[in-house]
């Protein structure tokens, strides 16, 4: 026999197995889950979820699908935080300190209580990213939060009201469009192919029986 | 966060890895599987190539054609809304393209309809984003290097697709691959570069 903790979900009692995680055992308790689960594998940031251990004050967040069940968990699910994205068209802003000001400006009202980062289902420093934000260092921003899977839970706990994963976000684009080195490589091949310069390859090779690209392909070279 | 079961695995594993790592020192790579070989180990393991994973469809457009169980369960199950509960006098949303899924596809094909005039609604089941492409950060391919090019690009994929692709949407694939690459980068996705701006080439699994 398995051992068996006893959890709440959503105030009720039910008995599970101790090695699943939070997801798999409201499944087994029944649940058919919809919302807030998608990779069930600490990726897409849809399963963030609030618990508390009986006897104990604080009030925790984690990832379900990442998080075993403990004995006594009261567990309460969310479908997603609803957090605020500021729209705007990546080909106008420009990577500098203005833009944060002018999309983000709460994030100038942080109070350097570290919960964002505390709170974090990735072990991001959270608080460091938004410092860097805050000071226009994108790149480094980029760097400290592309970890982020936007869950959503450290802005739940942020008295200044910072939506930290979309100002990451803003940063990793920004970085991505505007400050990364740009790639010859890709420009050329792309002004090859616009100018027909592949053409004659593919076609080729488009003719190709099946027998004939086998055999290209049990002998092709392979790059290391 | 490894369960017991797993940590006990992770053991044997461990156990054996010195010696494995010492011949790879000593020159020792592992050899490359055989076509044979890798046909063998996935026709004993991989739920996509055991046979009694698989059923015919019987009825739509696709039937006869063999799926996975869960599949052809979900595409042969009586549907969850009634036609006769359906007022199509009365339209909540009415709109020129309806793009099912948020995620990179979805999300890319939602952009270029907008760009050219149409009047875009996606729907998808959790945010947007909450979607496979989310978690395929390992890479993506195209032939964007001077090692590297379409055509070498559509022997892989045909390769890859055991010679039984229709080669036109492997051509646009592979010619359209590296255009759509610089279109991504543009919109601001951060790929793996080194200093000089040339791209990280990574080999994924079974390449
Ligand atoms: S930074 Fe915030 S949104 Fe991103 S993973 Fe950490 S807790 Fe989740
Ligand atoms: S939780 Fe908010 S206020 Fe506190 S350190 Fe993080 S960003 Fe600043
Ligand atoms: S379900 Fe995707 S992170 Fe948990």
């Amino acid at each position: 026999m398995e051992n068996m903790v006893n959890i709440y979900l959503y105030g009720k009692k039910y008995e599970v197995p101790s090695n699943l995680t939070i997801i798999n055992a409201m499944e087994y308790a029944g649940y058919q889950l919809v919302r807030g689960v998608g990779c069930r594998c600490g990726f897409c940031g849809a399963c963030a979820t609030i618990y508390r251990i009986k006897g104990q004050q604080e009030l925790k967040t984690c990832l379900a699908c990442q998080t075993k069940v403990e004995d006594n968990m009261y567990i309460a699910t969310l479908p997603f935080f609803p957090l605020v994205k500021q729209p705007y068209d990546i080909k106008k802003v420009k990577p500098t300190e203005q833009i944060m000001m002018q999309l983000y400006p709460e994030i100038y009202a942080c109070i350097g209580c570290n919960a964002c980062t505390k709170s974090c289902t990735q072990e991001l420093n959270v608080m460091q990213y938004i410092a860097y934000a805050q000071r226009g260092e994108f790149e480094k921003c980029a760097e400290e939060s592309f970890d982020c899977v936007m869950c959503g839970v450290c802005s739940s706990r942020c008295p200044a009201g910072i939506t930290h994963p979309q100002v990451g976000l803003l940063a990793r684009r920004l970085t991505g469009k505007y400050l990364a080195p740009e790639t010859e490589h890709l420009l050329a091949r792309v002004a090859e192919i616009e100018a027909g310069d592949c053409q004659a390859a593919l076609q080729d090779i488009m003719k190709k029986t099946a027998e004939e690209l086998k055999e290209m392909y049990n002998n092709r070279d392979f790059e290391k | 966060m490894y369960t017991n079961e797993m940590l006990e695995s992770i053991k044997k594993v461990e156990a054996t890895r010195p010696a494995r790592l010492e011949a790879v020192l000593a020159g020792n790579h592992p050899r490359r599987m055989t076509a044979e070989e890798k046909d063998q180990v996935l026709l004993e393991n991989h739920p996509d190539h055991i046979k009694s994973q698989f059923a015919e469809l019987v009825i739509g457009p696709n039937k006869g054609e063999k799926v996975p169980l869960e599949l052809a369960e979900i595409l042969q199950a009586n549907p969850r809304v009634k036609s006769a509960d359906i007022d199509l006098t009365k339209i909540d949303y009415d709109v020129d393209v309806l793009i099912i899924g948020g995620g990179g596809a979805g999300s890319a094909a939602a952009i270029m309809a907008h760009e050219n005039g149409a009047n875009v609604m996606i729907v998808t089941k959790l945010r947007h984003g909450d979607a496979n492409t989310m978690m395929a950060e390992g890479g993506i391919q195209a032939a964007d290097k001077p090692n590297d090019s379409p055509a070498q690009h559509y022997l892989d994929v045909m390769g890859g697709g055991h010679f039984k692709n229709i080669p036109e949407l492997v051509y646009k694939l592979v010619n359209d691959a590296p255009v759509c690459i610089k279109w991504l980068n543009d919109l601001g996705v951060m790929f793996d570069k080194e200093a000089d701006g040339t791209m990280v080439t990574t080999h994924g699994g079974g390449t």
